[in-house]
């Protein structure tokens, strides 16, 4: 009989209901449930907890000591706001119908490096546009080459015909300040065309369960050569603090590829692939999910460091100067 | 391999064998679906639901016990959460297929009839506001056991049909990206990590059931009922449900008998 029972109980165990976790639409229950989606879906506690001394069990108790019955929608929103700033990550937000909760100091906290006004001088108005590329000539016969955003679609007919261009020049400078990202397909797209052989340019894991160190072995992941046209000349990558995410990759995988050097600040980082998810008051949540490491298993979530460092030169930008775009000249130009 | 061989042949048998009767059912379904999957959100979505099913069954020639059926349904859903601030879409096409082994007339207008299908799922669930998890293939395969109950009856002259069906799938496989994986690094940086898993009623219960009553009209019988989808599974430690219930109207009728089709 007991047999019987353990039997019936092991069976009621192993094929119970799949029901959701009940989190209420509360203050308490939305906070909760926030703290969760946190602790089980975020890729990086481990690691910042080991740099930034982040204890996400201290943070709970922390912010939930700040919770009252009575608090407004806007005071709790405030309080998740300051509990996923402990986070210190970019691709982490939280979004009411009024608001957007994000920590920018991964760029707000730097010198920006770079100038729009300025950029637009060196571009003039015969500039040519591939899609999201923007490109021209300058006058020591250098390429100049502007991507803002890898959320504008570039086609390898874009890249090739560009390049095909711009092929008599001495070399290539690839803008990239002030590009925060967008499609990691872009990243991968554009930097294709300036390898001649299948390079490692990093590694990628991503979450098996809901423990901080559940982790998948890291996979290698190589950057295959363009079948359309590839450069074969030097090329400089201009980056700044506003490098972020898929921006980030693109510099990752740049520095991997011959004949190219970065040159500008550190760039801002966000080395994890974000996810979403949301609270039972319907606010959303967007958290790194899956991060991605360089070829040399160093992790990129805040940012690489370039392979010259140099800081955009400020009296110089008056007399309409981009000490970036100057020193890359003057790199390009040697022999 | 004696074993094999012997299914097999009566399995192309009962194929060949030719059909003594066949019944063609499509029903229309109205009603609400439960989603709910951890990979999109760790909230239950609910909403509308519509189905197209088609069903045919056939009593075979030489085996007057056992009939052969097929079942084919589309559905799909729109649903929303708790507080309306996001969707989901849901879509699936489901195939099945088997025997029945059927007792006829075990008491005056009563049948009862077990079974297998092998049957196979392609679907989708679609999040409209999730950035790189918006959406979970529901891919999958199954062996199913199905029990039939049919009660034929008299009324004012009439004689109804009602028919209970449950489908329970015993074993099967699924595929499902891991906790945190994204269709990206399965599909576009082709990481294959036991994506498709093995799955039993210890992680996947599942019960699919039909009540329906038909009243002949003419030649043919109009169909009502009712019919529960209730379908789970938790893999790679994430949690998705299926339940649906809906009301189904639609028509059957019998064909004629068919030799060795």
């Amino acid at each position: 009989m007991k047999r019987l029972l353990y039997l019936i109980y092991i069976l009621a165990a192993v094929t119970s209901c799949v029901d959701e976790e009940n989190f209420s639409n509360t203050a308490e229950g939305n906070f909760e449930a926030l703290w969760s989606i946190i602790d089980e879906r975020y890729c990086f506690l481990d690691y910042k907890a080991e740099t930034i001394g982040l204890d996400w069990d201290e943070v709970h108790a922390r912010y939930r000591a700040r919770l009252g019955n009575k608090m407004t929608s806007e005071q709790l929103f405030e309080v998740m706001t300051n509990m996923l700033s402990e986070l210190q990550d970019g691709h982490v937000n939280l979004y009411s119908a009024g608001n957007v909760a994000r920590y920018w100091s991964w760029f707000e906290d730097y010198p920006k490096n770079w100038d729009a006004e300025l950029r637009a001088a060196y571009l003039g108005t015969d500039y040519r546009l591939a899609s999201g590329l923007t490109y021209k000539i300058l006058d020591d016969n250098t390429g100049y080459v502007v991507y803002e955003s890898f959320s504008s679609a570039i086609g390898e007919g874009n890249i090739s015909d560009m390049l095909y261009y711009l092929r008599t020049t001495n070399g290539l400078i690839i803008d990239v300040r002030g590009n925060t990202g967008g499609e990691l397909t872009y990243a991968e797209r554009l930097a294709s065309h300036f390898t001649n052989e299948r390079v490692l340019v990093g590694y990628t894991t991503y979450k098996t369960g809901t423990g901080h160190s559940d982790f998948a072995t890291p996979q290698e992941e190589w950057l295959e050569p363009s079948e359309g046209v590839r450069w074969q000349k030097p090329v400089v990558v201009l980056t700044n603090r506003e490098c972020y995410s898929a921006c980030n990759i693109f510099v990752r995988d740049m520095m991997e590829c011959p004949n190219v050097t970065v040159l500008g600040d550190q760039t801002g980082g966000g080395g994890g692939m974000p996810f979403t998810s949301e609270l039972p008051n319907g606010w959303a949540v967007r958290f790194s999910a899956s991060p991605s490491f360089d070829a040399r298993m160093n992790q990129i979530e805040f940012g690489i460091l370039p392979d010259i460092s140099c800081s955009l030169d400020s009296v110089a930008a008056l007399q309409g100067y981009d000490s970036l775009i100057e020193t890359a000249r003057e790199l390009l130009r040697q022999p | 391999m004696r074993l094999r061989l012997s299914i097999i042949l009566i399995l192309s048998l009962a194929c060949l064998s030719g059909y003594a009767q066949s019944e063609r059912t499509t029903l229309f379904g109205f009603g609400r679906a439960n989603q709910y999957d951890t990979y999109l959100s760790p909230l239950e979505y609910a909403g509308p639901q519509f189905s197209l099913s088609n069903r045919t069954v056939r009593d075979l020639a030489r085996q007057p016990h056992v009939s052969f059926e097929t079942l084919t349904q589309i559905e799909y859903s729109y649903t929303k959460n708790a507080t309306g601030s996001a969707h989901e879409h849901g879509g699936a096409a489901r195939f099945d297929t088997g025997w029945s082994y059927n007792w006829r007339n075990l008491a005056p207008g009563l049948s009862l009839s077990a079974g297998g299908l092998v049957g196979a799922d392609f679907g989708f669930l679609y999040n409209t506001r999730n950035s790189n998890n918006p959406a979970q293939a529901r891919v999958g395969a199954r062996l199913s056991a199905t029990v039939e109950g049919t009660y034929r009856l008299r009324i004012k002259k009439r004689h109804l049909t009602l028919d209970y069906k449950a489908t329970m799938p015993l074993l099967g496989c699924m595929f499902s990206p891991q906790y945190g994986q994204s269709y990206y690094n399965i599909f576009s940086q082709g990481n294959y990590d036991h994506n498709i898993l093995a799955t039993h009623p210890g992680n996947a219960l599942s019960l699919r059931q039909r009540l329906t009553v038909s009243i002949p009209v003419k030649k043919q019988a109009v169909t009502v009922g009712y019919a529960s989808d209730l379908l789970q599974s938790k893999p790679h430690s994430l949690r998705q449900h299926q339940y649906s219930r809906y009301l189904l109207v639609g028509w059957s009728f019998d064909k004629p008998r068919k030799k060795n089709e």
